[in-house]
């Protein structure tokens, strides 16, 4: 990445977006901790947490949703769950309750007793969402959380995510190449090309920038159309 | 007067060292294949040079009375074994999980190791004295033949695997492999039989380099261990699994074995073997040439 | 617990075991030895099972105990109990140093794996030389009737005993741990560390917990057996101790609670057997066995016996009710 400079607002959804290589999913890594930046600073609400470990920046209210799932396989649903619930309480009871919320929410409750390796890729992605949700985020970062998914499940998506951040007050930064997603549900768009910055605004000021429309000019954007 | 009198055991140690490298290169050319390649973990590897050595004593003091002759009987009966292992174990532990690979290849370093007990008993062997039993001697520095022809034989052999590794259309599709499996299977390879192959190759490295650390130190059902953890330790530190590589990186361990257990004690020589492994894992883990 | 009633019949056959075998010394020196090796695989279920780090250091934490044990107890008369701490402790830092750089560094799998067993040799290499402690020598410990607080015995029922409390708080521990966030935590890092570390979970921390934990107990086994034996040595730094303890871990079930103990139990008595019978004919042949079981196991049933004796377990609460 070359000299980005972007902040988020709490209570927003921005969406980031660009051609494939543009960087994004290295930004969400160095913004949770699996990489160091050469340069600059990571602030979350107002500290500086630049280098700091992954779990560190968990703790302090960052959730993500890895772009291709990372599920744990030899668990079931609940104890997955489970292992978000934990992050802020020792005590079972207390952590069950939590992920019994975050299951319900994003509606697998009826799944828990399943093993994580019996279900299929838009089943683990509502899970890697309910686990990330147990943690009781302030900011949830969703690395294409709607690729792969059928329309339908696309706009489940687009409602359970308007959900979170209405309902439960949670920043979201999310990644996405579907337009119909992004563009339904940000606040703000930012957008990526080589590591850089090219334009940010409003769904429909990006849209209708020409250096949006250059970048994607040639390229055949296979994600969704409308 | 101190410094020339040390300078002879230091120049000889490095001589020493240089030349074990270049024998130790070959042994953990085998490793570095079938891991590179197969991306096989094989904890017994060191077990196989061992049982290699146990059989090149055995075929000296039975057949052929000269250790140098060994190589004919073990290069292909080794070749032979790494089928054996290949269809034995390795064809169903190349698509599982890499724990489950180590367990494995414990099991069977446990088989080899118990099984030399059982034939040979725990003293060590070493083979009859050969017709290269003379030294060179340059200046104060002595080489003794039948070392310096084992540490020839090795490099040879190691140029001639290069050779193949860059000219010949197997070697070309084990390299390619050691890249990306998938495309190779999609252009028509056929990867069992690649891996049989990559398996049975790196077998026979292991067959000669038996017969050739034979001149350099005695077997015991015990060596196993010292070889692999060896042998994986080079396989570290080199990195990328290259014929160049790999050779660089044994010369180092060579050197590091020969000063430990010249100016040291030969006790002492695995504590420095090992702690050097370990150093080279926390400090480089991708070792001297890339990824791992 | 809802098993009540089997655990029960278990604990009164483990507490009257020494006298159903008529204390004889012989009969009652295996027995303990066995809880003492099935009590390093219940340990090592912290590291192994749950963490899913391939640990192959048991023989460098036991050999510990025994030679630290050992030492103070012949060259300064310190009591064995006193002995068994020191070596936990001593286990447990060298855990540590070990630990903290290779989880801090990335160390997986093989290499892992590769490290933990160089630590066995390059312990044993270094107590070789240590001659002030160890040397190639054997070094005895005096021999003594009876005298419990020095913890030395030359009944071996006492070391029966001391060693169930062992094996009973092992378990006790580790099934706490399995059923609480520290066992979660753990499988989670053996599932996908990255995935856990996004959750919160601090790997390096638990990973080096598990292992500090494990290496204790193993420690403790090995001052037992030193007290039990009366002598220690270098060679007591065992790679086999390492490899037996895997392969009864693997074949018992990673992670699974009852099958390992219960394995290593049946296990440890066959080669017990085989030693006595077949051993001083064909060398080594007990060991053989295992060998054996840990390839088909891993080609046929990677899960060991664990999820059999687990249904079976859940089969016998039920018949309870």
């Amino acid at each position: 990445m070359n000299n980005v400079s972007m902040s988020v607002n709490e209570h927003e959804i921005v969406g980031l977006i660009g051609p494939n290589g543009a960087g994004k999913t290295t930004l969400f890594n160095v913004v949770t901790g699996f990489l160091k930046p050469d340069s600059g600073r990571v602030k979350l609400f107002g500290e500086d947490v630049t280098g700091f470990n992954p779990h560190q920046i968990a703790f302090r209210g960052v959730a993500r949703c890895f772009q291709v799932v990372k599920p744990f396989l030899g668990m079931t649903v609940f104890e997955t769950v489970m292992v978000g619930a934990y992050l802020r309480t020792h005590d079972a009871k207390t952590a069950e309750a939590k992920a019994v919320e975050a299951m319900k929410l994003t509606g697998i409750y009826e799944l828990r007793n399943r093993m994580a390796r019996e279900l299929n890729t838009p089943q683990l992605k509502l899970v890697e969402l309910a686990r990330s949700l147990a943690t009781e985020p302030r900011i949830l970062l969703l690395d294409e959380p709607v690729s792969g998914l059928t329309p339908v499940e696309v706009d489940h998506m687009i409602s359970l995510v308007r959900k979170l951040n209405k309902e439960l007050g949670i920043t979201i930064l999310l990644v996405e190449h579907v337009m119909r997603f992004v563009m339904n549900i940000s606040d703000r768009v930012i957008v990526l090309n080589h590591g850089e910055i090219i334009s940010e605004g409003t769904p429909q000021e990006v849209s209708n920038d020409v250096k949006v429309i250059e970048a994607y000019l040639g390229t055949r954007n296979t994600a969704g159309k409308g | 007067m101190v410094g020339a009198d040390l300078s002879v055991p230091i120049v000889q140690t490095i001589v020493f060292g240089l030349m074990l490298g270049g024998v130790y290169a070959l042994a953990a050319m085998g490793l570095a294949l079938l891991f590179g390649v197969a991306n096989l973990v094989n904890f017994a590897h060191g077990e196989y040079i061992m049982l290699a050595m146990y059989i090149t004593y055995l075929v000296s003091i039975s057949f052929f009375q000269d250790p140098v002759l060994s190589p004919i009987a073990t290069i292909p009966a080794f070749f032979g074994i790494g089928v054996l292992t290949y269809f034995g174990v390795f064809k169903r532990l190349i698509k599982a999980p890499p724990l489950s690979q180590i367990a494995a290849t414990v099991g069977i370093l446990v088989l080899l190791r118990n099984l030399a007990l059982a034939i040979w008993a725990a003293e060590p062997k070493a083979p009859p004295t050969t017709v290269f039993a003379s030294s060179i001697n340059i200046g104060p520095i002595i080489i003794p033949m039948d070392k310096l022809l084992a540490t020839c034989v090795s490099v040879a052999a190691l140029a001639a695997l290069n050779q193949f590794l860059e000219r010949s259309r197997l070697g070309i599709a084990m390299r390619a492999a050691a890249d990306d499996v998938e495309a190779v299977s999609l252009m028509g390879v056929d990867v069992g039989r690649l891996f049989l192959l990559t398996t049975g190759i790196s077998m026979a490295l292991v067959g000669l380099s038996g017969s050739l650390i034979m001149t350099y130190q005695a077997v015991t059902p015990t060596s196993g261990l010292l070889f692999g953890l060896l042998t994986w330790a080079i396989v570290a530190l080199a990195g990328l699994g290259t014929v160049k590589g790999i050779l660089i990186s044994s010369t180092i361990f060579g050197l590091a074995d020969s000063f430990a257990s010249g100016l040291w004690d030969a006790r002492g020589r695995e504590i420095v073997l090992y702690g050097l492994f370990i150093l080279i894992l926390w400090l480089k883990p991708k070792g001297l040439f890339g990824r791992r | 617990m809802k098993a009540k009633l089997p655990i029960a019949i278990l604990s009164a056959l483990l507490l009257f075991l020494p006298l159903m075998l008529g204390l004889n010394d012989y009969y009652v020196f295996l027995t303990t030895l066995i809880l003492l090796y099935t009590s390093i695989v219940v340990a090592w279920q912290l590291i192994g099972g749950f963490g899913g780090q391939l640990d192959l250091g048991a023989g460098a934490y036991h050999g510990l105990g025994a030679i630290i044990t050992g030492y103070f107890m012949v060259y300064h008369g310190l009591s064995g109990w006193v002995g068994l701490v020191l070596s936990g402790l001593a286990a447990a830092g060298v855990a540590f140093i070990i630990g903290y750089p290779s989880f801090r560094f990335g160390l997986r799998e093989v290499w892992y794996a590769l490290s933990s067993l160089a630590l066995v040799l390059i312990l044993q290499k270094i107590f070789l030389l240590w001659t002030d402690v160890a040397g190639p020598l054997e070094r005895y410990i005096p021999y003594m009737e009876f005298d419990p607080l020095f913890m030395k015995s030359g009944y071996k029922v006492f070391y029966y005993y001391i060693t169930l409390a062992l094996l009973t708080t092992t378990f006790i521990m580790v099934f706490r741990i399995k059923k609480g966030k520290t066992g979660l935590y753990l499988m989670s890092i053996r599932e996908n560390e990255d995935a856990a570390e996004m959750l919160g979970v601090n790997v390096r921390k638990y990973k080096l917990l598990a292992l500090m934990l494990y290496s204790f107990i193993t420690a403790i086994t090995g001052g037992i057996y030193t007290s039990m034996v009366g002598f220690y040595h270098p060679t007591l730094f065992d790679s086999w101790i390492s490899i037996q303890t895997v392969t009864l871990a693997i074949a018992g079930g990673l992670g699974h609670f009852w099958g390992p103990p219960i394995t290593s139990v049946i296990l440890l008595s066959v080669q017990e057997y085989l030693r006595i019978t077949l051993g001083a004919v064909i060398i080594g042949l007990h060991q053989v066995i295992f060998g054996i079981i840990l390839i088909i196991i891993i080609l046929f049933k990677p899960d060991g016996v664990g999820p059999l004796i687990d249904s079976l377990t859940t089969r016998l609460v039920k018949l309870q009710r």
